[in-house]
Formats: C-alpha cells, structure tokens, sequence
C-alpha cells in the first residue's frame, strides 16, 4: 500500500514538472483546452446545432477525429509486437512511451464520441444492467466495449512493468506477458470493430465494402507509428530520454511497410469505383471530383493523397529515410495526410449523397474546430505527463525508498 | 530541499489551490443553477428541479413498471405545461391485436401537392425551425428510378410537372431495421404491430440510427424543438407526437397515437386524390392486401434486405 | 434357381416402388390441384356474367342505397359485377348536401324533353363539358325523362349516390380497384367501418381530371445552414444522348 501510494505520489510530481519548454507547452495545451470547454458549453446548452452538421450529413469533424484516432491507439500494437514477441532490445526502450500514447488516444476517442453525443448525461444509459447496452447487435456497443478493454489493458500493463520497476525490481513476464498477448488482439480488433461500425452499414455504399477493414489497419499502422516517431524526437530534444536513433529506423520501417499497403489498398478501391461506375459510386465521385458544383472535399482529398505519395516515395528510398530532417517531414506529411484521407475524406463523403440522393455539403463551424482543438490538447496534455513520469521511473530518477517515507 | 525544489513544492501548492478553487466554483455554480430551477414550482408542488432529477434516472419504458410509468407520464404533462402553458394528454395505448400495419401509396396518384408533408408536421409537434419533416417527397425524372436524379426542392407553379412522377418516402417501419441493430442502447426497437417506435427520454443522441437507415427516415433534433404553444397538437401518445426535447431521434410512427386507435395516419387524411392506403397486414379482406396481390407493387432498396411495409404501386 | 427367384423378387419390388413414387406425376396430382384453382376462377367469371345478364332495374325508391348517417343500413341485394365480393363500405351522400341543383325535377317538371344533341345555351351553359370528347353529351349519363337520376347504357336509372354504377360502366378498372380500396378516398377511419367518397368528391364529372394546384413549400434546410440548390444533375437520356452524338457526326 506505501508502495501504491508513493508511486503515484512521485508519478504526479515529475508528471507536473519541468523545465521552461514544458510549461510554454502545457500553457499552450491549456488555452486550447479551456477554449474548448467555452466552446462546448454553447454546444451543450444551444445543443449540436452549433455545428455544421444536418440531417443530411449527421456526423463530422468529431467523429473523423475518433476514426484517426482509433488507430493511433491500436497502432501501438505495431512496436508492442517487436517488443514483447520479437524482444527487439530497441524498440522495448520505448514500448512504454508507445503506450502512453495509447492511453492518451483512447482518452481522446472516449472524448470525441461524448462530444457528439446530442445527450452526453444520459451516457449511463449505455452501462449494462443500469441501462440497456445492445450487446452484442450494435456495433456502435462493441466499440465501447473494446476501447474501454483497450485503455483498462493500456493502463494497466505498463502501470504494473512501471510500478515493479519504480520498486526496484523486474517485471515478472508471467504477470503481464498474458495480458501483452490479449492486447495485441484487442488493439487490432477495436481498430477492425471500428471500421465495422462504419461497413455494417448496407445504407452507406462508401463504407459497405470488406476492404474497409484492412484500409483502417494499414492508415492506422501507418500514421500511428509515425506520429509517435515525431513524439520521439520531441522526447530526444527536449528530455534525457537517450532515444538510439536505430529506433527511429526500426519505427519509420513499420511505417512504411504499412503506407506502401495502405496506398495499394486505396489504388484497388479507386479501381472497383470507378472502372465501372454505379450509383454507389456517388459518393466517392463526389470525393474524388466533385458533383456538379459540390466540389468541396475534393482538393482535400488529392492533397491527401499527394502527401501520402510524397511521404512513401521518401521512405522507401533508404537514403531519404535514412535523412533526419526528412524523416520527420515524411512522418508529418503521413500523419496529415492519412487524417484527412481517413478523417474528413471517409466519414463525410459517406453521408453524401444521402440515401435519397441529395448532395448537400458539410462545413465544420468554429465550436467544432475549438472543441476538437480542445480535446487534441487534453490528449496530448495527458501523453506528456504519462510520458514525463514514464521517461523519470524509466531512467531511475525515482525510486521507492521504503526507509525514508515520512 | 535546493531551492527549485522549495521553488517547485511551491508552484504545486499554487496549482493544487488553483484546483481546489476552480471545483469550488464548479459545483458552486451547479447548486445556484438547482436552485433557480427549484424555484419554479407547478401547481401541483412539484418543483423543476426534482423533476429534472427524476428524468434524468428515468428508467427504459419497457422496463417501467405501471406506476412508473404513470409518474413518468405526470412529470412530462408537467413539464409541457411549464413549458407550453398548455395541458396534454399522454397516451400509452399498446399495440392492437392480430394488428401488423403496412401503408401502400400509389404513385401513379400521387401529384407532389405535399399535403401529406404538411399534415404530418402539424400533427406530430415537430419542431418548426429546425425543419424536421417526416417525409420528404421526390420529384423523380420518367425513366428511371435513380434516386441522385430526384428532385427535393421543387416549387414549380403548378404540380404535377409534365414528365416528372411523384415518391412520398417517409419510415418504412422495416421488418428487418437496420436502425434497431445500430442503437446501443436499445432506444427504438419494434413494436408487435410493426411500427418501429423510439423511447424519446431513452435515447443518447449518437445519430447511429440516423447513419444506418437506407431511407434517410430518422431525424435529428438539432436544437430545442420551436414549437409555438397555440400548434401545440395536445393529443399525444408516449412513443409517437409527444413534444420532443433537443438532442433525440425522432421519425415517423404510422401516427400511433391516432393509428392505435383505429384513425387514419395524418398523411393519409390529408391527401387529397386518395393515394395512400394504409391497413392490417393480417387481414387478408383488407385493401392494403388486396394492392399488394393484385397490384404491380414494389418497395424502395428491396435489395437491401430490410423487408420494408411501405409499398409503392401503380394503377 | 435361388438367383432368378431373387431376380424376380427384386424386380417385383423395385415395379412397386415405381408405381409408387411415379404415381402422382403419371395421375397429375399438382396438375389436379392447379386445374382445380382454374375451375373455381372459371366459376367465378360465370357467375359475374350471370349478374350481368341478371342485371335489374333499380326502383325510383333508391333508398336501399348504403348511407352514411340516418337510415339503418339495409343489405343491398341488386348488385352489378364486383360489388358483390367488395369489402362492405358506405359512401358520403352528395346529392341533397352538394349538388346545388337537386332535386332537378324541380325544374325541369315542367320543361319540355328536348332529346336534340346541342350546346346548351339557355341554362347551364357555364358547364363545360371536358368529358368523353365529342362522344358526349348531357343526355348520354342524365336521364332523360327524370332528371333526378342518371342511367345506364341499358337505360336503367342511376342514383346520384351510386354515380359509380355509372361511371363504372367505362371505369371497370377503376371501378373494381375502387371497390377494393386501391383507388378513391377513405375517410374516417381505417378500422372498421369502411366509409368512401364518390366518384364525384373528387372528379367533376363533366371536367373529371385532376387539375394541377400549386404545390406546399419545398422543405428548409435544418436552421443556421445554407441551401446551395443542387443544380441539375440529370443524365442525358439515352436517345438524347444517341441523337447528340448523330448531330456531331454529321457536323463532321
């Protein structure tokens, strides 16, 4: 119990401190939070029509966020892997800080989804037994069942390998290589009950394709790595974390693997639209194209697809991955990207036309984007702090001391 | 302890007060706004912020019991009346027996005048501003049935337009809905009758329902419904046009409060060449049965396997 | 003499089985049932020939007639075609509620019977008559010698609460699909009592089709969004695509 308490105890403290850089940064987090708790309270109380959805387009910018980050969150199963299965001494330096990124994305998917909520206080109506939870038909219920499992398991594994190690001691592989194994699974199926959530439904011609699936996996496996890759350098900068620079190597490798597949898959889903083209092809021609004067998403999606390219072309020539400097704006042109490809560019166009044909566009307002920046900051204020005591118990800045507790 | 560290220990303490202030004046704010709320007092003593309290723990309607269901009743007459100034009736009639209702509109009748559309809204206690209309219908172009090429918004002079057929679509109340599938928490679900119905004080406002209907038949309250008191239809039952609140589905029930009672559907009443035909699915004397086996019938996105009791048919 | 004896014996068996299972296609059971079905339709017909032929006057005293309000219902025995095998329904009276003119006698007691095919220019001349083009006119549906009724084409008078006996004699179809609710107005209820309006609620029988009103309002996009229209997103028709593409050839 001492233990316990002392632990969170030092958790807290070197979560809260540091140097200059860290306080300019958490004060930046913290004004786009409390901007978007501004902007939320005219949401909560005018109700969601302060955004720019309609009944036409029923879901937006929040729900496109939760698509990306749902992958960022199972894309840490992409070095928990090399980690634990393969024991690749690299990547484990860093597994930990993965996970916290984990826990940081599920915390901004749980967010999200409340946000889009049009009666956030009646979310216990979705606890069993309390309430009704329509498991396991909905799978709107089955992605509140996995990203809760996921964030109890990313919580929890690295709680207890940081908690042992805090004490001194070795995490005991019996202990938390069952619960490693189980989160391999679960990080990759709350990734695929996600993207069923979006292919159940036979209303949507944009999303009712088996390829959906493997789309989310590879962008998630793609942009996830890659944006912890960029974490990474800000960790390396600005902290004594020694992070050896073959990790970055090892991560931008998976990332590109995953890219190559990820811009095959789009190829072969372009192909299937538009080689012959159907009445479900709509809404990937309103896309890709535009429908008559409608063209709104269209120069979002080729810029998407334009960095996506950019940024594989660079990191499968080993010369240019190799290039610090272009390793990372590879990275931020992947993760841009596949936001957008995946964000914006699959949750709208799915709503467009409706499923009685009428194109009517989406523009996200002002409450959404200073919420949406709001809960970016809280997950990314939560990553730091995790990251912050995780870099502290991992370099033996703190330690328990059983004798001298007061 | 150096001086970055007593510097530090300091700057914890500022935050932790800084902390302990800001929920002060969080749940500060929460007791004054209970308290306005209590201050508004019904007739019948009870005030608005137990009721508030009471409907925010309201329970699922099909695992109410009769007296909860009674006091559920109660509170939402008063709340209308708090709100409208006016007194309402909710009924809570259940489905009639040996009933399955199905509507057949014949499309070679139907002349766009959108009567029907009209009807509905002044029946069901929609909100006005944010438009919410339970059918929608499309001018579609002769030949073809493509839906991209339909039309909304027509307003021409005089309707029907020549080379244009006219397709109401409203909820087609499915055998198979994908819209009860998607609820996670079972906040629409389908009576014995049919009639896919919504617990309104139930449902979160997650829109999943919305994304999953093929027939764009489930709508959003954006915001607090604008309903002038004086349209206020005071006749409601509690799954049909009971006044809505912000942030809930809402859709079409075959009007159960008027259908459950052996009356016409608003949208039948109110058309005017008789295109609509609604009845028990059951009875094999009904005229709903007798367009659907000697009529050339068909149903929208039969493919889709959602086994609709709406048909469309032609003379 | 074992073997053939089995022989016999098995081929005796597998005769039976035959017989057995081939039975109902050699004897046509389903065919049985199929032309059973064709029988009893065929009954029909010859009954709904024999009401035809059978077909009797209706009396002056047409107050058998089905009524919406005041007089108790009386079963109506004479009956045309279909009627017989229509769910029961009641009609909403027009004739002393809307028709502005009835009873007609009224007037034309004391008129001549003028049988000559004419434009009316005396009375009624506001009447437009847009029905049966110049197939038509006044005495081809009103009965000559009463003008409280109308008549058939076999000269059999007409209540004006039963124009459908009239109207039904071209209108078989949609007489029939009115009869059995695929056509015409329901009102009240669409539980029990069946109750109709006429033909001539909704079609003025001497300009019967539906004339085009201006529609309600197109629907409103949901508060603080803006309707972009959507423009015309039509395809070309299929000809119209044919002949745009002969036009460019020849331009060639």
């Amino acid at each position: 119990m001492k233990a316990t308490f002392s632990f969170w105890l030092d958790f807290i403290h070197e979560a809260f401190r540091g140097g200059r850089i860290f306080y300019a940064w958490m004060t930046l987090l913290t004004a786009l939070v409390v901007s978007g708790i501004y902007a939320y309270t005219f949401q909560y109380q005018e109700g969601l029509i302060v955004s720019g959805m309609s009944d036409q387009v029923s879901w937006g910018v929040y729900i496109a966020n939760f698509t990306f980050l749902v992958g960022v969150a199972a894309a840490a199963v992409m070095l928990v892997i090399p980690s634990y299965i393969f024991r690749d001494k690299m990547i484990q330096e860093v597994v930990l800080l993965a996970e916290g990124l984990a826990v940081a994305a599920c915390i901004m998917c749980i967010l999200f989804v409340t946000v889009d909520l049009g009666r956030p206080e009646r979310i216990w109506h979705m606890i069993p037994f309390l309430g009704e939870f329509n498991f396991p038909q909905s799978l709107l219920a089955w992605d509140v069942f996995v990203l809760t499992g996921y964030l109890f398991l990313s919580l929890s594994i690295p709680y207890y390998i940081l908690f042992v190690r805090y004490k001194g001691g070795q995490p005991k592989h019996n202990v938390y290589f069952p619960g490693v194994l189980i989160s391999i699974f679960w990080a990759i199926s709350i990734h695929t009950v996600t993207a069923f959530l979006l292919s159940s439904n036979v209303a949507r011609p944009f999303w009712h394709t088996a390829i959906l699936g493997p789309r989310f996996l590879a962008s998630a496996f793609s942009a996830g790595p890659a944006f912890f890759l960029l974490t990474l350098k800000f960790i390396r900068s600005y902290t004594d974390f020694p992070v050896p620079p073959k990790v970055f190597q090892r991560i931008a490798i998976i990332a590109t693997v995953a890219l190559q597949i990820n811009l095959f898959l789009l190829f072969v889903e372009i192909f299937t639209e538009f080689y012959h083209q159907t009445d479900h092809t709509a809404s990937a021609l309103y896309l890709f194209f535009g429908i008559g004067e409608k063209t709104a998403l269209v120069p979002w999606i080729w810029s998407a697809i334009a960095m996506n390219v950019a940024a594989v072309l660079i990191l499968s020539i080993e010369s240019l991955r190799n290039n610090n400097r272009l390793l990372s704006i590879a990275c931020l042109l992947m993760v841009v990207g596949v936001w957008i490809e995946k964000g914006m560019g699959l949750i709208i166009p799915g709503f467009i036309p409706t499923p009685l044909g009428e194109v009517f566009e989406y523009t996200p307002t002002l409450i959404e984007v200073a919420v949406s920046a709001g809960i970016w900051a809280i997950g990314l204020m939560i990553y730091t702090l995790l990251a912050k005591a995780t870099i502290a118990i991992e370099l033996g800045k703190v330690k328990y001391r059983a004798s001298s507790q007061t | 302890m150096t001086e970055s560290g007593k510097a530090e220990n300091k700057k914890l303490t500022r935050r932790r007060l800084l902390k302990k202030i800001g929920i002060a004046g969080v749940s500060g704010a929460v007791a004054t706004s209970g308290a306005a709320l209590a201050a508004q007092v019904t007739e019948d003593g009870v005030d608005e912020f137990s009721d508030s309290l009471a409907s925010l723990f309201q329970t699922h309607y099909r695992r109410m019991s009769p007296e909860e269901v009674e006091a559920t009743i109660a509170r939402l007459q008063r709340k209308t009346k708090r709100k409208y100034g006016k007194n309402i009736s909710i009924d809570t009639t259940p489905p009639l027996p040996n009933v399955l209702l199905g509507y057949a509109l014949n499309i070679s009748k139907c002349k766009g005048y959108r009567k029907c559309v009209d009807a509905c809204v002044e029946e069901n206690n929609q909100g006005r501003d944010t438009q919410i209309q339970y059918i929608r219908v499309l001018e579609m172009e002769r030949g073809s049935m493509n839906l991209e090429e339909s039309n909304h918004y027509y307003d021409p002079e005089t309707v029907p337009q020549k080379g244009k057929f006219y397709m109401p679509v409203q909820c087609m109340q499915c055998e198979n809905p994908p819209c009860v599938r998607a609820c996670p928490v079972k906040a629409t679900w389908k009576e014995t009758d049919g009639v896919v119905v919504i617990d309104y004080d139930w449902c979160i406002g997650c829109r999943y329902c919305m994304t999953a209907c093929p027939y764009w038949a489930r709508h959003f309250n954006w915001n607090e419904p604008e309903l002038p008191p004086e349209e206020l239809n005071p006749v409601t039952h509690y799954l049909g046009n009971r006044p809505r609140s912000k942030g809930v589905m809402e859709k079409c029930m075959f009007c159960i409060q008027r259908t459950r009672k052996g009356k016409q559907p608003a949208c039948m009443e109110a058309c005017p060449t008789g295109a609509r035909v609604f009845g028990n699915l059951l009875d094999p004397e009904s005229e709903i049965r007798y367009i659907l086996e000697n009529k050339t019938v068909f149903r929208l996105k039969e493919d889709l396997g959602t086994e609709p009791k709406f048909w469309y048919y032609t003379d | 003499m074992h073997k053939s004896r089995l022989v016999k014996l098995f081929l005796l068996l597998f005769s039976a089985l035959f017989l057995f299972f081939v039975n109902p296609f050699v004897f046509g059971q389903e065919s049985n049932s199929s032309s059973g079905t064709e029988l009893q339709l065929s009954a029909k017909e010859d009954k709904e020939e024999a009401a035809d032929v059978n077909e009797l006057d209706v009396e002056d005293d047409a107050d058998d007639a089905d009524e919406e309000e005041e007089s108790p219902e009386v079963v109506f025995e004479q009956v045309l075609s279909f009627e017989k095998y229509a769910p029961a329904f009641k009609v909403k009276l027009r004739k002393e509620s809307q028709l502005e003119s009835y009873p007609c006698m009224d007037c034309h007691e004391d008129e001549e019977t003028n049988l000559e095919i004419r434009e009316l220019e005396e009375e009624h001349d506001e009447l437009i008559l847009e029905h049966g083009g110049e197939r038509f006119w006044c005495l081809t549906c009103h009965q000559p010698d009463n003008r409280d009724y109308l008549h058939s084409l076999k000269n059999n008078a007409i209540d004006f609460d039963q124009s459908y006996r009239l109207c039904g004699q071209c209108h078989f179809q949609r007489q029939k699909d009115w009869f059995f609710g695929a056509h015409g107005k329901r009102v009240g209820n669409w539980l029990g009592e069946r109750k109709l309006y006429l033909c001539t609620e909704c079609h003025d029988p001497h300009s019967p089709s539906i004339k085009p009103i201006k529609p309600n309002p197109p629907p409103k996009v949901r508060k603080g969004l803006v309707f972009v229209p959507n423009g015309t997103h039509l395809k070309a028709k299929v000809w119209e695509k044919h002949l745009l593409e002969q036009t460019e050839n020849k331009n060639d």
